[in-house]
């Protein structure tokens, strides 16, 4: 038996992963790092609680009150959670991208107020506590434009500063964890704690200013691709018109041929010979052939181009659809004395294109049934397995030569057994298969032997069931 | 006898179906246009209105069509038979059948593909002007 794999990363340009540009870059950018924010901050409230845990433990080489780090957490969690709840709210809302920076600056002069105290018990000048506010320094030129970052940085070095300059007025208790010296040097000589305070604040501007170059760079970078995105789009668009006039006006044509030869066929136009009557019959079968040519080239060029807004991708539950397709060729079975059986087991749920999927099932069915023998049987199987969904289409038809298997999914390409048993067909249908399959991430699998049959599977990445959107055709 | 209306900008169409439906006793009107639409079928008042989708003017002139009578008080109760040579469910732009119909995606009644049946023209039409009483 010969065997075939076609897989979406084998092929020359990569369809397997769907693409998930968003309307609004920008937007979704900040939605995933309020998210990575809040996420963080999970982990930040379980420190805190472990160092308090720390801390009360006897014969720690230092000093903290428990109740710093225990308040921290605590105050992480309840901002936290409340963070969490106004994002998700805002998800679905128009303009969210205004929300969003506002949510990020509030969450992260929330994480100021509880690196201050943390700052302050920790002992604001025997520890490096204050690096802490040199990562929101970081990532506040990752979200904001380079004004609003710097001024993240003024409000950094003002929490940073403020135990101590607030211990240095004597409206603070001293607060030390190794040894208080230290502090009442600093805190005791105005020169010292100007020093002091001014030498964080150049290391916060520093950091900012080397952190802003690099992201100014990064963030021209995103324009530019953002650009480039809203161009692809406005081309898809374009395309799809182009396609659309195109295809109408190639097949408008052929459209009024074939409903002449129908009012001829059908007597319309008065008594024809039989002969003539024959001639009409192929004139309209190949206006017909031609019609669907047409369709097929075009389509085919589409898949091929196809770029972000055509990949509707919705959740459909694959065995509707493969009924329906079942259903609607076992009428064209049937002219043959062809069988088709369905075999499928609970809803299986994949995420796709249903107009492309019935083209890809509908080529593959329509295939078997052609290339089956009189009275012969093609089985439909679908089958739900560990995170895959298998199609499997088997017919016990003439089969694929050894020789043509790597051919079969080339354009225009037909093996000779095929031809002889059926003589017009495009070569198109196999290929549109692939391309269809590999914009959705499956991987077809073929085996065939001459004269006893060709079984298509397709191996599709299964979800699960969508609580509402999906669609069962 | 039953009137209806042929809104398409291909002759050839309008001449075929009307060929079909005067032999099956009906009269017909062919307008090449969805210009002023609404008045003409206030005018004419059809029974049916056999309405194309694409036109030079707009690709989509034939929905358009469909919501602005649908939108009349007076002539939302005519039906409409959209028709298209462009309807391949593999085409990307109009993946549509029947099941698809919606009175907010696409007001019409019912829609069939070009070229047409005879049989088949004639069976919906009469499915549109005697609709089975429904329980």
């Amino acid at each position: 038996m010969e065997k075939i794999i076609i897989q979406p990363g084998a092929m020359e340009c990569d369809w397997g992963k769907r693409p998930t540009v968003e309307r609004d870059i920008h937007t979704r950018v900040l939605f995933d790092r309020i998210w990575w924010f809040i996420t963080m901050r999970w982990y930040a409230a379980m420190g805190c609680f472990l160092g308090a845990l720390i801390t009360s433990l006897p014969d720690v080489p230092f000093q903290i009150q428990a109740r710093y780090p225990l308040a921290v957490g605590f105050g992480l969690l309840i901002t936290n959670t409340l963070y969490y709840l106004i994002t998700k709210n805002y998800a679905h809302r128009k303009n969210r991208g205004y929300s969003y920076s506002i949510i990020i600056r509030f969450q992260i002069l929330t994480d100021f107020v509880c690196c201050s105290l943390l700052t302050y018990a920790c002992g604001t000048v025997e520890t490096p506590v204050f690096t802490l506010f040199l990562t929101h320094i970081i990532l506040s030129t990752l979200f904001f434009e380079s004004r609003q970052s710097l001024f993240t940085a003024f409000e950094a070095w003002l929490f940073a500063t403020l135990p101590l300059i607030l211990q240095c007025f004597g409206w603070l208790q001293l607060n030390s964890i190794f040894n208080p010296s230290l502090l009442k040097l600093v805190v005791g000589s105005a020169p010292l704690t100007v020093i002091f305070v001014t030498a964080i604040g150049f290391c916060f501007l520093v950091t900012w200013f080397l952190v802003n170059e690099i992201t100014k760079s990064l963030r021209i970078r995103e324009g530019q691709v953002v650009e480039t995105v809203n161009m692809l789009k406005r081309m898809d668009v374009e395309k799809s018109q182009t396609t659309l006039r195109a295809t109408h006006e190639l097949k408008a044509p052929f459209a009024a041929i074939e409903s002449y030869v129908f009012l001829l066929r059908d007597g319309y136009a008065g008594e024809i010979p039989k002969k003539a009557q024959n001639i009409i019959c192929r004139i309209g079968e190949r206006c017909e052939l031609l019609r669907g040519r047409i369709t097929e080239i075009i389509h085919l060029s589409n898949l091929k181009t196809l770029v972000l807004t055509e990949m509707n991708f919705k959740p459909l539950e694959l065995g509707a659809l493969l009924e329906k397709e079942v259903r609607e060729n076992s009428v064209v079975g049937a002219q043959r004395n062809i069988r088709i059986n369905y075999e499928h087991g609970p809803p299986t749920w994949v995420s796709g294109s249903r107009s492309h999927l019935y083209t890809l099932f509908s080529n593959l069915i329509r295939n078997a049934i052609n290339y089956s023998y009189e009275n012969g049987v093609v089985d439909v199987r679908l089958k739900a397995e560990e995170g895959k969904a298998r199609v499997e289409i088997r017919d016990r038809g003439i089969g694929i030569p050894a020789k043509n298997m790597s051919k079969i999914f080339d354009e225009h390409f037909r093996s000779n057994n095929a031809v002889t048993h059926k003589k017009w067909g495009s070569g198109l249908g196999l290929a549109m298969v692939k391309e269809t399959a590999r914009m959705h991430g499956a991987v077809i699998h073929v085996n065939s032997v001459e004269k006893e049959g060709t079984v298509f599977q397709i191996n599709f990445k299964r979800i699960s069931q969508p609580e509402e959107g999906g669609t069962h055709e | 006898m039953s009137r209806i209306l042929i809104v398409d900008d291909d002759y050839d169409i309008v001449d075929s179906l009307s060929i079909i439906l005067e032999a099956n006793d009906f009269e017909v009107e062919a307008k090449m246009d969805t210009e002023d639409l609404s008045t003409y079928v206030a005018d004419y008042n059809p029974d049916l209105i056999i309405l194309d989708i694409m036109f030079p003017e707009d690709a989509q002139g034939g929905f358009a069509a469909a919501r602005e009578l649908s939108k009349s008080e007076r002539l939302r109760h005519i039906p409409i038979l959209l028709l298209s040579a462009v309807n391949q469910r593999s085409n990307m732009s109009f993946a549509f059948s029947d099941a698809d119909i919606s009175d907010d995606f696409m007001p019409v009644n019912a829609f069939i593909e070009k070229p047409v049946e005879p049989k088949l023209l004639l069976a919906r039409i009469q499915e549109l002007l005697h609709p089975p009483a429904t329980g």
